[in-house]
C-alpha cells in the first residue's frame, strides 16, 4: 500500500452512517490515510459531520438492474440461507459454486454498459485502495460499485451484522473480498453458508452475544479499523 | 397554389402517418403478435415460392428476400454515416481556420465555492486522466455535483436524481475548459448530426462551441453554458412538465408521441409568457431564423432543449440530434423543413405565428389531441357494460 493508502467508505443508508459516527474509528481510518465518502445519503448536516475526516464526500447514485438480473438473482437466492433445499439438483456444493459464477457474470453483464462505464470512470478518478461497504449487501447503489471495483482489482470488504444478513450467498461471495462481523458466531455461520470464503479474510469483531443492532454494526466497524491500520503497518492489502 | 398549403398538407399527412404506426405499434398481442405473425408470414411465403420451384431454390429464394432489405439499409447506412462524418469534419475544420479556437466556460473564472474547488483541484492532482467529471445530468437537466454544487446549474441531490433514458451528459473538467460530454451511447447517425449542425452554426446562432468529440465512443464534448432550462424555469413556476411528471402521469403516458408533446406544450402555454418576456421570445424566432439562414433545420426548441443564460438571458439551443444540414436554401425539402421547425416553435411556445404562418396550419395542429389507449378501453367498458 501507499504512504497515503486511500480507503473509500459506502454508505447507503442512515444508520449505518450514524452507526459509523458512533464507533468513533474515523480519527483511527484517517491516521496518515485518505478518506472518500460515496453516500447515497442528501443529509447534508449528517454529512458535514464526516467533513473533517473525509476528502472527498461523492453523490452514490442507485442504477437499477435490469429486470432479467432479479430474475436471476431469486432463482438463485434464498433456499441455501433459509436451511432447506429448494431442490435436490440446486442445492448441491458443485451447483451451487456453478451459481454463483453465474450470478458474478450475470451482475455485471447484465448491467447497461454505460452504467458500468460510469462507475469505472468515478473509480479510475478516486483510485482506492480498498472499497468499504458500511451497509448490508443488498443496500441500493452499492451492489455495481462493489462489482466494479472488484472487477478493476480494488479489494472490496463488506459487514455481515446479523444473520439476517446472510440471506444471498451468491452476493456475499461475490461482492467481498474481506468480512467484517459483530462475533465469531456470526464469523462461523458466514463460513458455514460461503464455503468459498477463507476464514483468514473474515474478521470477528467483540460484540457481546446479546446486543443491539447498532451495537453489533459498531463491533463490525470496529473490527474493520482494526485489521485496517494492521494492513497500513504491514504495507499491503492486495492479495 | 400556396406553397405553404403544400407543406401544411404534407406535415397533416406526416402526423396521421406517425399517429398510425403508434397505434399499430400498441395493438393488442405485442410480442406474442410478432412471435406468431413473423414466423406464419415466413412460411407463407416459402409456401408460395415452393409452389414454383423446388424445395433448395425455395429456400435460398427466401432467405435472398429476407436478408436484401436489410443489407440494402446497413449499406446505405453505411454510405450516409460516412458522409455525415466527412461533412461534419470539414465544417469544423473551416469554422477553426476562419475564427480561430473558440472560447470555452472557464475553470478558473468558474465562481465555485472553496470546498468543491479544493476538492476538484484535489482530484486532479491525484490521477493523470485527461477530463475529470465533476457534474451529472439528469432527465430534467438538473446537475448533481459529485465534488460539491456547481454554480448557476439547477441542483439536484441524489435521492431526486432521475436517470436519462437516452443519451447521458456530464460536467467534464479538461484543462481549463468546462464542458458538457454527451455520450450517444453508440448512435453514430445522431451524434454526427448534432456535430455537423454545432460546426455549421458556430458562431453564428446560439448554439454551444465543440471543444473535440471522441468519434470511436461517439462523445461530443462541448461548451457548458451556465444556466436554467426554459423547462426548469416553467417547472419552478408550478408548470407540471417535468420528466418525472409527464413520464409518471396516465394521463400523458397513455398518449402517441405527437399527442404527448401537444399535451405538455399545452400544460406550459399558460406560464410561457409569465415567465419569459416577449424579447426573449422573439430572440428565440430569430434565433431559429438564424439557423435556417445557415441551411441547419430540425433543431429541437423544446422547453428542455434551450438554455437561459444566467447572465444575460438569451437563449441557447443546446440539442440538435436530428438536425439537417441542407445543401440548397431554394429547394423544396428546405422550405418544407423551415416551415415544419416554425409551426413547431409557434405551437410550444403559443407565438403569433405572423402574417406568413397565419391560416396556414394544418387542421391537425389545432384539434384536440386525444389518446388512442383511452379510447380503446372506453371501448371495451362499453362493451362490457
Amino acid at each position: 500500500m501507499s504512504p497515503a493508502a486511500h480507503l473509500l467508505l459506502i454508505l447507503a443508508t442512515e444508520e449505518s452512517a450514524q452507526d459509523l459516527l458512533g464507533s468513533d474509528i474515523l480519527p483511527a481510518l484517517t491516521d496518515g490515510a485518505r478518506l472518500t465518502l460515496l453516500s447515497a445519503l442528501d443529509d447534508a448536516a449528517l454529512m458535514d459531520r464526516f467533513a473533517p475526516f473525509a476528502e472527498w464526500i461523492v453523490p452514490l447514485l442507485h442504477y437499477p438492474e435490469r429486470r432479467l438480473l432479479s430474475v436471476v438473482r431469486s432463482v438463485l437466492e434464498g433456499a441455501p440461507a433459509r436451511g432447506r433445499t429448494l431442490s435436490p439438483v440446486l442445492d448441491t456444493p458443485r451447483m451451487l459454486d456453478a451459481l454463483t459464477a453465474v450470478e458474478w457474470h450475470a451482475g455485471l453483464r447484465l448491467r447497461p454498459r454505460h452504467d458500468r462505464e460510469e462507475v469505472g470512470e468515478l473509480l479510475r478518478v478516486l483510485r482506492p485502495d480498498v472499497v468499504l461497504n458500511c451497509s448490508s449487501a443488498g443496500a441500493p447503489g452499492a451492489d455495481l460499485i462493489l462489482r466494479v471495483a472488484r472487477d478493476l482489482g480494488v479489494p472490496t470488504a463488506g459487514c455481515v451484522f446479523s444473520g439476517e444478513d446472510l440471506v444471498s450467498r451468491s452476493q456475499l461471495v461475490n461482492l467481498y473480498d474481506y468480512f467484517f462481523v459483530p462475533d465469531e458466531a456470526t464469523g462461523t455461520r458466514l463460513l458455514a453458508l460461503c464455503r468459498t470464503v477463507s476464514p483468514a479474510r473474515v474478521v470477528a469483531g467483540e460484540a457481546a452475544p446479546e446486543r443491539r443492532r447498532a451495537d453489533a454494526r459498531r463491533a463490525a466497524y470496529r473490527g474493520f479499523a482494526g485489521w485496517w491500520v494492521s494492513q497500513r503497518e504491514r504495507g499491503s492489502t492486495r492479495s | 397554389m400556396n406553397p405553404e398549403r403544400v407543406y401544411a398538407f404534407i406535415l397533416a399527412c406526416n402526423l396521421a402517418g406517425e399517429k398510425t404506426r403508434y397505434l399499430l405499434s400498441t395493438l393488442g398481442g405485442g410480442r406474442w403478435r410478432r412471435m406468431i405473425l413473423g414466423p406464419s408470414a415466413l412460411l407463407l411465403t416459402l409456401g408460395g415460392l415452393r409452389l414454383f420451384w423446388g424445395w433448395p431454390a425455395a429456400v435460398i429464394g427466401l432467405l435472398g428476400i429476407k436478408a436484401m432489405p436489410p443489407l440494402l439499409r446497413a449499406v446505405r447506412r453505411r454510405l450516409q454515416i460516412g458522409g455525415l462524418r466527412r461533412q461534419a469534419r470539414a465544417l469544423m475544420a473551416a469554422g477553426r481556420s476562419a475564427s480561430g479556437p473558440p472560447a470555452f466556460t472557464s475553470w478558473a473564472q468558474w465562481p465555485l465555492d472553496g470546498r468543491t474547488r479544493r476538492a476538484v483541484e484535489s482530484a486532479r492532482r491525484a490521477n493523470s486522466a485527461a477530463e475529470i467529471v465533476i457534474g451529472r445530468i439528469d432527465a430534467d437537466g438538473r446537475v448533481l455535483g459529485l465534488f460539491g454544487p456547481l454554480p448557476a446549474l439547477p441542483a439536484v441531490g441524489v435521492a431526486g436524481f432521475v436517470h436519462r433514458p437516452r443519451m447521458r451528459l456530464d460536467v467534464v473538467l479538461i484543462e481549463d475548459a468546462v464542458l458538457i460530454r454527451k455520450d450517444f451511447r453508440g448512435d453514430e447517425a445522431r451524434f454526427l448530426r448534432e456535430w455537423r449542425a454545432l460546426a455549421a452554426l458556430a458562431g453564428k446562432a446560439n448554439v454551444p462551441a465543440v471543444h473535440h468529440v471522441d468519434e470511436r465512443r461517439c462523445r461530443l464534448y462541448k461548451n457548458l453554458i451556465p444556466g436554467r432550462t426554459v423547462a426548469d424555469i416553467l417547472v419552478a413556476r408550478g408548470a407540471r412538465i417535468s420528466y418525472l411528471q409527464t413520464s409518471g402521469d396516465p394521463a400523458v403516458r397513455g398518449l402517441d408521441p405527437p399527442a404527448r408533446s401537444a399535451a405538455v406544450a399545452a400544460r406550459a402555454r399558460p406560464f410561457v409568457r409569465v415567465c419569459f418576456s416577449e424579447d426573449f421570445l422573439r430572440e428565440l424566432e430569430a434565433q431559429v431564423r438564424a439557423m435556417h439562414s445557415c441551411g441547419v433545420t430540425g433543431m429541437s426548441p423544446t422547453f428542455q432543449n434551450i438554455v437561459v443564460e444566467a447572465a444575460t438571458r438569451p437563449p441557447w439551443f443546446i440539442d440538435f440530434e436530428d438536425a439537417r444540414l441542407h445543401p440548397s436554401r431554394s429547394g423544396f425539402v428546405f422550405r418544407l423543413a423551415q416551415y415544419r421547425d416554425r409551426v413547431r416553435l409557434c405551437s410550444l411556445y403559443g407565438l403569433d405565428p405572423g402574417a406568413d404562418l397565419v391560416t396556414l396550419m394544418p387542421p391537425a395542429w389545432n384539434l384536440p389531441q386525444r389518446s388512442i389507449l383511452p379510447r380503446r378501453a372506453a371501448r371495451g367498458r362499453a362493451a362490457q357494460g
